[in-house]
C-alpha cells in the first residue's frame, strides 16, 4: 500500500533524506528508529506534505497513487494521517469544532454524508472514553494549555475519528510518562486492523512494547541502514545507536 | 491664514448659521466655523491624520442633504424587544422610530426636539466633551450641527436596549451631512445602546458625525456599534466620552464597511472609579481604508481602561490603529491596558499601528502591545493535515483570531450578530 522509492528531500537547501526505500503492505506496522538528526521527522513531514520539505528525487506511491502530487488535505482525505511530534496549538478554535470540521471534510472527500452536531457527538464519545479524554478537553481550544500527555492523546483521538489507512506516528511516545504511554499504546493498538498500516517513528523501544511492529528499520543519516524483525528494536535498546551513527559518519 | 482647499471652502460656504438660534448654540456654531476656516480639512501633515488621508473628499462636489428621501428596508441588529431610532442622512425620522413606553422623565428623540424641550441640559453638555478644539472635523460638525439623536437618562435603568439605525442614502448625488448626537446617563442609570451605521444604494456620501457621551455617578453604558456604511461612503465618527465617578463605559465596535472610515474616540476618565472597556474588530478589503484612533485620558486616581482591537485586512486594504493612553499627573493607581493585533491576509495590505503611553503619575499599571502578522503556516498545515481544505482552514483561523474580542464582552443576543458578521466577511473575502 505504501512504496517509498529512492526518496531524497531537502530542507532549506540541505539534503536530509538521502535515498529511502521502504515498502509496506496492508495491515502492517513498521517502526522506524534512529538517532536524533537522522531524518525521522523529515520523512513524516514529507509524507504529510508540509511546505518547505522539498523532494528532489524519488517517489512515494500510496495505493498506487503519487502521494507527493497531492495537497496535505487530499492526503488526509485519501487516508494518510500524521500524528505530530509537537501537536500545534490553535488558540480560539475549540477542539470539538476542530474535530467536527476535520471529520466532515474527510467524509465529504470520501463521498460520505456529513455528520450533524448530534451524530458527531455520539460518534466521538465512543472514542474519547477509551482515550480518557474529558468533555472539558473537547471544549477547550485545540492543544492550548494541554499537558504533553493530553496533546498526544488528542492526536490519537484525531487519528481514531479520521479513520486513516496509513498512520504515521512521529515520536508519539516522547514526553509521556508510563501511564500516558499505556493509554496511547492501547489507543493505537485498538486501531490496528487488516486495512490499516502504521509507520511508527520513534527513538526508543518502549512504545513498541505496546504497538508490536512487523518490521523495524534503522534510519541513519537519511538512509535506512538496516531492517529486521521486532527483535531489532530490542537489540537497539541494549546496544544504542553508536555503531550506526559511526557507520554513517 | 492658509488658503483653504476648494472642498474645505465649499464646506465653509455651505454653512448657514441663522442669527435666530439660541445664543449659546449660535456661539457654538460660530466657533466651529471659525476654527474650521483656520485650518480646513486635515492633511497628512497633521500629526493625528498622518496615516489617513481625506484627499478622496476633494474629488467630489458635496451637496447638502435633500429633505425628501425615501427609506428602504431597515436592518436591525437584533430582533429582540427594543426602542428603535432611525436616522436617515443625519436627520431623525420620527415616523420610522419606535419609542413608545420610554420611561417617564427620561428623554429620547431628535436633537432639534431636545433643543426646545431640554435646552438647559443641552447648553451645559453640548460641545463640552467633543469640542471644536479637538480637531477640524468636529469643528466642521459643530458649525453644521442640525440634527441627530439625544438620549437623556437620570436615575433610569432601561430594561430593553435602544437600537439606533443610521442610514446613509443617496440617489446619485454626492451628499455630505454632519449629525450631532448626545447621550447623557446620570445617577446610577443603565442603558444598552446598539448603533448600526449602514448605507442604502451605492452612492457617495460623507458622514461626519459628532457624538458626546456623559456617563456620570455610578451609571453604566454599554454602547456597541457596527460601522457598515456603503461601498462609496466616507465616514468620520468622532466620539467624546466623559466617564464620571464609579461609572463605566463599555463599547465594542466592529467595522466592515465604507470606502474610508475614521473612528475617533476620546475617553476622559474624569473621576475616581471611572472605568472603560473597549473592543474593536476591523475587517477591510478591496482597497478599503479603516482607521481606529483611540485616546484615553486617565485624569483622576484609580481609573481603569482596557482595550483589545483586532483586525484582518485583505485585498489591498489599509488599516490604521492609533491608541494613546495618557495618565495625567496625580492620577495615581490608574490601570490602562491596550492591545492591537492585525492579521494581513494578502500581499499589498498595509497597517500602521501606533500604541502609545504617556504617564505622569505614580503607582500606575499600564501596558500596551501591538502585533502585525500573517496567518501561521504551522497552524494552517495542522488543519490541512486533518483534511480541512486550505480556504476553510484559513477561515477557521481568521475567525478564531477575531472572535477573541467578542468573547471578552457580555453581549447577550448580540453575540451571534457580531459572530455572524465576522463569518460573513470571511466567506465573502
Amino acid at each position: 500500500m505504501l512504496k517509498i522509492k529512492n526518496l531524497h528531500a531537502t530542507v532549506d537547501g540541505k539534503e536530509i533524506l538521502k535515498g529511502i526505500d521502504l515498502a509496506m503492505g496492508f495491515g502492517e506496522v513498521h517502526a522506524i528508529m534512529g538517532p536524533n538528526g537522522s531524518g525521522k521527522s523529515t520523512l513524516s513531514y514529507v509524507l504529510a506534505g508540509r511546505n518547505g520539505y522539498e523532494v528532489t528525487k524519488g517517489e512515494v506511491l500510496y495505493n498506487d497513487k503519487n502521494l507527493l502530487e497531492m495537497k496535505p488535505e487530499e492526503r488526509a482525505g485519501e487516508g494518510v494521517f500524521l500524528a505530530f511530534q509537537y501537536p500545534v496549538e490553535l488558540p480560539g478554535v475549540s477542539s470539538m469544532n476542530f474535530l467536527k470540521a476535520a471529520v466532515n471534510a474527510v467524509r465529504k472527500y470520501r463521498g460520505e454524508n456529513e455528520l450533524d452536531a448530534m451524530d458527531f457527538l455520539k460518534f466521538v464519545r465512543e472514542t474519547t472514553k477509551m482515550l480518557n479524554i474529558t468533555d472539558d478537553m473537547l471544549k477547550r481550544a485545540v492543544n492550548v494549555g494541554f499537558s504533553g500527555g493530553e496533546k498526544k492523546r488528542n492526536e490519537v483521538l484525531q487519528m481514531a475519528v479520521l479513520k486513516p489507512t496509513l498512520s504515521v506516528l512521529d515520536e508519539t511516545d516522547s514526553g509521556l510518562d508510563v501511564d500516558a504511554l499505556r493509554i496511547v499504546g492501547e489507543g493505537v493498538t485498538a486501531l490496528r486492523s487488516p486495512h490499516r498500516s502504521m509507520l511508527v517513528i520513534t527513538h526508543y523501544q518502549r512504545l513498541l512494547d505496546h504497538i508490536v511492529p512487523d518490521e523495524v528499520h534503522i534510519l541513519a543519516d537519511g538512509k535506512i541502514v538496516r531492517s529486521g524483525g521486532k527483535e531489532l528494536a530490542v537489540e537497539l535498546e541494549q546496544e544504542g545507536y553508536s555503531r550506526y551513527t559511526a557507520d554513517a559518519a | 491664514m492658509n488658503k483653504l482647499s476648494a472642498t474645505s471652502q465649499s464646506f465653509v460656504d455651505a454653512c448657514s448659521i441663522s442669527e435666530t438660534e439660541l445664543p449659546w448654540l449660535l456661539s457654538l456654531k460660530k466657533c466651529g466655523i471659525e476654527d474650521f476656516s483656520k485650518v480646513g480639512l486635515p492633511t497628512l501633515r497633521n500629526e493625528a491624520w498622518r496615516y489617513t488621508s481625506l484627499k478622496q473628499l476633494e474629488r467630489l462636489d458635496w451637496q447638502k442633504v435633500a429633505e425628501d428621501y425615501e427609506v428602504g428596508e431597515l436592518s436591525w441588529l437584533t430582533s429582540g424587544d427594543s426602542y428603535k431610532l432611525v436616522i436617515v442622512n443625519g436627520k431623525f425620522n420620527y415616523d420610522l422610530s419606535e419609542m413608545s413606553g420610554f420611561p417617564e422623565g427620561a428623554f429620547i428623540g431628535s436633537l432639534s426636539e431636545a433643543l426646545v424641550s431640554h435646552s438647559e441640559l443641552l447648553e451645559t453638555h453640548l460641545g463640552r466633551i467633543a469640542t471644536s478644539k479637538d480637531g477640524p472635523l468636529l469643528a466642521l460638525n459643530a458649525s453644521h450641527m442640525a440634527d441627530g439623536y439625544v438620549i437623556l437618562l437620570s436615575k433610569v435603568q432601561l430594561t430593553k436596549p435602544i437600537q439606533i439605525l443610521n442610514v446613509g442614502r443617496t440617489d446619485g448625488q454626492a451628499i455630505a451631512y454632519h449629525p450631532r448626537n448626545l447621550i447623557l446617563l446620570d445617577q446610577l442609570s443603565r442603558a444598552t445602546i446598539i448603533e448600526h451605521c449602514t448605507g442604502q444604494n451605492a452612492g457617495s456620501y460623507f458622514v461626519n458625525s459628532g457624538t458626546e457621551i456623559f456617563v456620570d455617578q455610578g451609571s453604566h453604558l454599554q454602547h456597541h456599534r457596527i460601522f457598515a456604511d456603503g461601498p462609496e461612503a466616507i465616514g468620520v465618527a468622532s466620539t467624546g466620552v466623559r466617564v464620571g465617578s464609579d461609572a463605566n463605559y463599555t463599547s465594542l465596535v466592529l467595522s466592515d464597511g465604507g470606502k474610508l472610515l475614521r473612528n475617533d474616540v476620546r475617553i476622559h476618565l474624569s473621576a475616581s472609579g471611572a472605568e472603560t472597556k473597549l473592543g474593536g474588530i476591523y475587517m477591510a478589503d478591496d482597497g478599503q481604508h479603516v482607521d481606529h484612533t483611540v485616546l484615553i485620558e486617565h485624569e483622576m486616581p484609580h481609573t481603569k481602561s482596557e482595550q483589545l482591537f483586532k483586525g484582518a485586512l485583505g485585498g489591498k486594504a489599509r488599516g490604521v490603529f492609533q491608541g494613546n493612553i495618557n495618565v495625567h499627573e496625580g492620577a495615581d493607581g490608574s490601570d490602562g491596558q491596550l492591545t492591537n493585533k492585525t492579521l494581513l491576509l494578502s500581499p499589498g495590505t498595509e497597517v500602521n499601528s501606533k500604541p502609545q503611553l504617556e504617564i505622569y503619575a505614580d503607582d500606575v499599571k499600564c501596558s500596551h502591545g501591538s502585533a502585525v502578522g500573517e496567518l501561521d503556516e504551522e497552524e494552517l498545515f495542522y488543519l490541512r493535515s486533518r483534511g480541512i481544505p486550505y480556504a476553510q482552514a484559513k477561515s477557521i483561523l481568521v475567525e478564531s483570531f477575531l472572535s477573541e474580542v467578542i468573547d471578552k464582552f457580555d453581549l447577550g443576543e448580540l453575540t451571534d450578530t457580531f459572530s455572524r458578521r465576522i463569518s460573513d466577511w470571511i466567506q465573502a473575502d
